[in-house]
């Protein structure tokens, strides 16, 4: 379960952050998807956190292919362009799914905490998540404004809470850090969060 | 975490989607347009005058040039823009008349008036579109060489659509009118006053009342005010007022001096917002 967590992080590390020499990123976020779902595979469990974090990782790992074949999945927060609805979209859509993502880590993590006992890391598993959202759902609330820019300081609000998400987005990291040190276990063992109450009636 | 507090926050990020994309639809032009315009010009080689368009930057087909077919020596510049917005550009096509191409009249014929232009666009295709109003003065051309009895002094505008031109008298005249095609039509919004300046002693405006002498080695200053815009809205009308000075010899000749005032506009944002919505409003 260790090795699970320190994939998920390291994948986490490589979609999150691009390094970029010209075009070229020197920490594909396709890699690093990868590496979150051979994690999560890890983990492997009937729970609906794990089958949400594993299909939104999916999705994610085919947005980042259709973007090495040239698919717009960026807007710029600082040129003064106006972006277009469907660039827009894209990005909107991207961070939807990536909060899926985040949310099924979140959960998988929690549950095994809860079922391990492991209450002030469960506790923060949920807090992250609740900042993802809070954030998330804040990028998701100002980016259309980039098309009517009815908000006076509308980009410099979304760039703070861009960064906000940035921010919330590493504390997952961190927190898959946390529980690869306080989760020992058996590859592949069971994240189920009742786990822990089954083992103490079998026992 | 709730699920009605998912729910709500999906309501918010959805209202907020299609209140913003509605919003920027509403506020761009379904399709470039050319401005309103009321220009008054000779039609001689010396004339220029600005025909504006304004553009939705995200249309792909744009203005490449401008016939009139009622003035075949009318030629223009290279389009240039003449300021750029979120939204919307406005271009300006600065038009004039080849000399070689205007055809010398020995009697003044009526002014043309003119209410569109042949647009040509790059997609091929070509189009009548409204501008408003030219009035093209057909006068003599090419004028006497006869000596004029005042000679420019000095002239200027402002960036509160103001300005003045100011002529020196060479010989003594008399001024009958100053008058423009156009001052019917803008009333109280374009005032303009007439007056001597004495180059004697201190240096004093005198405000004259038509028509009256002048003497050689005084000035003649012609002050003009647009009071657009009217309260606090941009009027997207340009004008080009013909300001004619006209003057009477001593031997019954009549000459006459041109101060040519001008309008742009220069809209804010917020005031091609509204350009768009009434245009919007008045398409459906």
């Amino acid at each position: 379960m260790k090795r699970a967590y320190i994939r998920i992080s390291w994948g986490l590390v490589l979609a999150l952050f691009d390094f970029r020499i010209q075009s070229i990123d020197l920490l594909p976020d396709g890699i690093g998807y990868l590496l979150i779902m051979l994690g999560l595979t890890t983990l492997k469990s009937a729970r609906s956190d794990f089958r949400i974090a594993w299909g939104a990782t999916v999705m994610l790992l085919v947005l980042s292919i259709a973007r090495l074949g040239g698919m717009q999945a960026e807007i710029s927060l600082t040129d003064n362009g106006i972006p277009t609805v469907d660039s827009l979209s894209i990005v909107a859509a991207t961070i939807v799914i990536d909060l899926a993502m985040l949310y099924g880590i979140c959960g998988v993590i929690r549950a095994n905490a809860q079922a391990r006992g492991r209450i002030r890391l469960a506790n923060a598993a949920r807090n992250t998540w609740h900042a993802n959202f809070a954030f998330g759902a804040g990028v998701s609330f100002l980016l259309p404004f980039q098309l009517s820019h009815l908000i006076e300081e509308g980009k410099a609000l979304t760039i703070m809470v861009m960064l906000g998400y940035l921010f919330s987005s590493f504390w997952v990291i961190l927190l898959a850090r946390r529980a690869s040190r306080e989760l020992p276990g058996q590859h592949g063992s069971d994240p189920d969060g009742n786990l822990g109450r089954k083992m103490d009636i079998i026992a | 975490m709730k699920i009605t507090v998912y729910v709500a926050v999906l309501a918010l990020v959805i209202a907020s989607w299609i209140g913003n994309i509605a919003y920027s639809r509403g506020s761009q032009l379904p399709e470039g347009q050319f401005l309103s315009h009321y220009i008054e010009t000779d039609y001689a080689p010396s004339a220029v005058f600005d025909l504006l368009y304004v553009d939705n930057n995200k249309d792909k087909r744009k203005l490449i040039g401008i016939r009139i077919k009622e003035l075949s020596a009318f030629r223009f510049y290279p389009i240039a823009a003449h300021q750029e917005m979120r939204l919307q550009s406005i271009y300006v096509i600065r038009g004039y008349f080849e000399e070689e191409a205007v055809e010398p009249r020995t009697t003044a014929m009526e002014p043309l008036i003119l209410h569109s232009i042949t647009a040509l666009y790059n997609d091929g295709t070509e189009r009548e579109e409204e501008v408003g109003e030219i009035i093209v003065y057909r006068n003599v051309w090419p004028m006497s060489e006869k000596e004029r009895p005042f000679l420019f002094s000095s002239g200027g505008s402002s960036s509160d659509n103001s300005g003045y031109g100011t002529i020196r008298i060479d010989k003594p005249i008399k001024l009958t009118s100053v008058n423009s095609r156009l001052l019917d039509r803008l009333g109280d919004r374009f005032q303009f006053d007439v007056k001597l300046a004495s180059n004697r002693g201190t240096p004093q405006e005198i405000p004259l009342t038509l028509p009256a002498e002048l003497k050689q080695g005084e000035s003649l200053s012609v002050n003009y005010r647009f009071m657009i815009p009217d309260e606090n809205k941009i009027e997207m009308t340009a004008y080009r007022v013909m300001l004619r000075e006209e003057f009477q010899e001593s031997d019954g000749r009549r000459t006459n001096h041109v101060l040519f005032a001008d309008y742009t506009p220069y809209p804010t944002e917020a005031d091609m917002r509204s350009f768009v919505r009434e245009t919007r409003r008045q398409a459906e």
